[in-house]
């Protein structure tokens, strides 16, 4: 009896100066089979530097983790191989076998550095399953980090170990997530050095700030030289359709009329009663009525008026100047000095010289989405008197259309 | 005049900005500065610093005690000095290709030279670590059959084509991929030409296209 309890004694302190001797050696030495087999008596987990991907201790402890709890042992094998089984087919699964033979039935899954793994069970009901496990891997490996994500041995052994560990029972997400979210679970990439990365900044930076500047030297440049739009004879290179009415001309017309206006009061007396004073009472009468309307057309039309009173209030002093007419084509082309033949007419209407060389595009307002109308095809005073243009009483006009119109 | 003032303002701002925006966007694609060591890294470098040789208990008696001793007083003779690392290679031990190994090895082991990695089996493998020198490749396609005198014969031939060589101390910046500074300005200036070439002439025919549209022509 005291025999029994000397010897299982004496094991029991051979065995703990065996685990200590481990832990103290470092790294697992084993370079052969047998080797191999007294090793994973005192340990049934045993993973060399060379598949411990960075720390063979923590995978061994990761192992013993992920293994604990089963009730068949598990033992685990990621090493070299062992020199003698180097002609031989299938290492793993010759290991696997003679382990078995010494250690007895369990379930053992060996990996050998650049050969494939094998798991095998011995001694236990068929649930023993491990599809789900390599299910579960294949699917962290599709969404791992990289170009091409490869699970580690480490993180295979694992997940297996795992499903040993828990036989019929359904490998938890949760577990798989956290597998594959540490630093050893898949095989790192091929880094690019430091010096590449920071020269591909610079080339980076580089060929923005020169890409942005070229870009902008030629558009700048191309916008620069189009503007004129002219060729070396001064006529348009090529004449639009239309021209607009300018943004805030309303704003303009009010200007001009004010000024008209202040030259109007500064008149003496006496003059306001001399047929231009009249006229340019009643332009600044008409412009104030159309000033405000917020068509573009009336505001052109307020300018006009403000152009007309302003020449009105010369006349007083300077009866021998004409009455403003302005070009029929666009009235802000300013005044008519030339007449010109318009296009599908058989009046001769006056323009401003640049049309009387080149008739220029009407004055245009937009008619539906894409359309543009000239403005003398509008239904307004401003189309029957081409804005003072072909008549000499724009103001009475005026005056008498919105008097009528109110 | 005044167009033109603008628009060259308008492009210098923007060239500042696009580059500024650039160096952020290449930054967050630096590889993080790494400074981990694996425990193969660990134990190769406390095996060197008694040696210029460090063999792998896994793989003892590949080399023969003599072909270590010569090769081992090669790499001590060597200028800039070698360090060999005897091992298989593994890309299952935390690191990636085996030159971050070798880096690893030489940052542990602060000494300037060449890091050999040579493997039974595998090509030979090589990487400067502290020293920014000549090109120097000691790869060589592995033999049909290894052979530990072949191998010890390729090694002392690498080692004495190595010694010698130019080298200042201080780790090489140049980028190999871009072909040093020189290839990294011209990538950037030609790159940016092409591209802003190509993008301110679009640009420029789009304006132009745009200005006819609103003209109504
Ligand atoms: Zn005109």
């Amino acid at each position: 009896m005291g025999a029994v309890v000397l010897a299982v004694g004496g094991l029991t302190v051979g065995a703990t100066a065996a685990a200590a001797e481990a832990a103290d050696d470092g790294p697992v030495r084993v370079a052969t089979v047998d080797e191999m087999i007294d090793r994973l008596r005192d340990d049934p987990i045993l993973v060399q530097p060379s598949m411990g991907m960075g720390d063979s201790a923590l995978a061994h402890d990761v192992l013993t983790e992920a293994a604990s709890g089963a009730e068949l042992p598990v033992y685990v094998v990621l090493a070299q191989m062992p020199e003698e089984l180097a002609d031989g087919e299938r290492p793993g699964e010759q290991v696997a076998v003679l382990l078995r033979d010494e250690l007895g039935d369990g379930v053992y899954h060996v990996e050998f550095l650049g050969e494939s793994s094998y798991t095998g069970v011995w001694g236990a009901p068929d649930e023993y399953d491990f599809r789900d496990a390599y299910i579960a891997l294949r699917n962290a490996e599709e969404n791992g980090p990289g170009e091409y994500p490869r699970a580690s041995a480490l993180f295979e052994a694992a997940v297996v170990a795992h499903a040993a560990a828990s036989p019929g029972q359904e490998l938890p997400q949760s577990v798989v997530d956290d597998y594959a979210s540490r630093p050893w679970a898949f095989i790192p990439e091929s880094t690019t050095s430091m010096a590449d990365a920071k020269a591909t900044r610079w080339v980076a930076t580089l060929a923005t700030v020169i890409g942005v500047l070229i870009a902008g030297i030629i558009v700048t440049l191309g916008v620069v030289r189009a503007k004129p739009l002219k060729t070396k004879a001064g006529v348009p290179a090529r004449r639009s359709a239309h021209e607009t009415v300018p943004e805030q001309m309303a704003d303009r017309a009010r200007k001009r009329l004010a000024s008209a206006r202040r030259r109007f009061e500064a008149l003496p007396g006496t003059e306001l009663t001399a047929d231009p004073g009249e006229k340019a009472a009643r332009a600044i009468d008409a412009a104030e009525r159309v000033l405000d309307t917020g068509d573009e057309l009336d505001a052109v039309g307020a300018y006009v008026l403000a152009l007309i009173a302003d020449r009105e209030v010369d006349r007083v002093k300077r009866p021998e100047r004409p009455a403003f007419r302005p070009c029929f084509i666009n009235p802000l082309h300013g005044e008519s000095h030339d007449t010109v033949r318009v296009g599908g007419s058989s009046i001769d209407a006056p323009v401003c010289s640049t049309c009387g060389r080149q008739q220029g595009a009407f004055l245009s307002v937009r008619k539906g989405i894409r359309g543009w109308a000239p403005y003398v095809e509008t239904d307004t005073v401003w189309a029957w008197t081409g804005y003072g243009a072909l008549v000499g009483d724009l103001a009475d006009q005026v005056l008498a259309d919105r008097g009528v119109r109110r | 005049m005044k167009r033109l003032i603008i628009g060259l303002i308008v492009t210098l701002v923007c060239a500042g900005i696009g580059g500024a925006a650039a160096w952020w966007v290449a930054s967050s694609g630096l590889p993080a500065e790494v400074d981990t060591t694996t425990e193969r890294a660990r134990l190769a470098a406390d095996g060197l610093s008694e040696s210029h040789v460090y063999v792998d208990p896994s793989v003892e008696g590949m080399f023969s005690d003599e072909q270590i001793a010569r090769i081992d007083e090669a790499a001590n003779t060597s200028d800039p000095e070698v360090f060999v690392v005897v091992w298989p290679e593994s890309r299952q031990a935390g690191y990636g290709p085996s030159s971050d190994v070798l880096r690893q090895i030489g940052r542990l082991l602060d000494r300037p030279g060449v890091y050999v990695q040579v493997s039974p089996g595998d090509a030979l493998d090589s990487v400067d670590v502290g020293i920014d020198g000549e090109y120097f490749s000691i790869y060589e396609s592995p033999a049909e059959e290894w052979s530990s005198s072949r191998e010890t014969t390729l090694l002392l031939d690498k080692i004495a084509e190595n010694d010698g060589r130019e080298y200042e101390l201080g780790e090489d910046t140049g980028s190999d991929y871009w072909g040093g500074t020189a290839g990294t300005i011209g990538a950037g200036a030609l790159i940016g030409s092409f591209g802003g070439g190509l993008v301110g002439t679009i640009a420029l025919v789009g304006w132009f296209i745009m200005r006819r549209r609103r003209a109504g022509v």
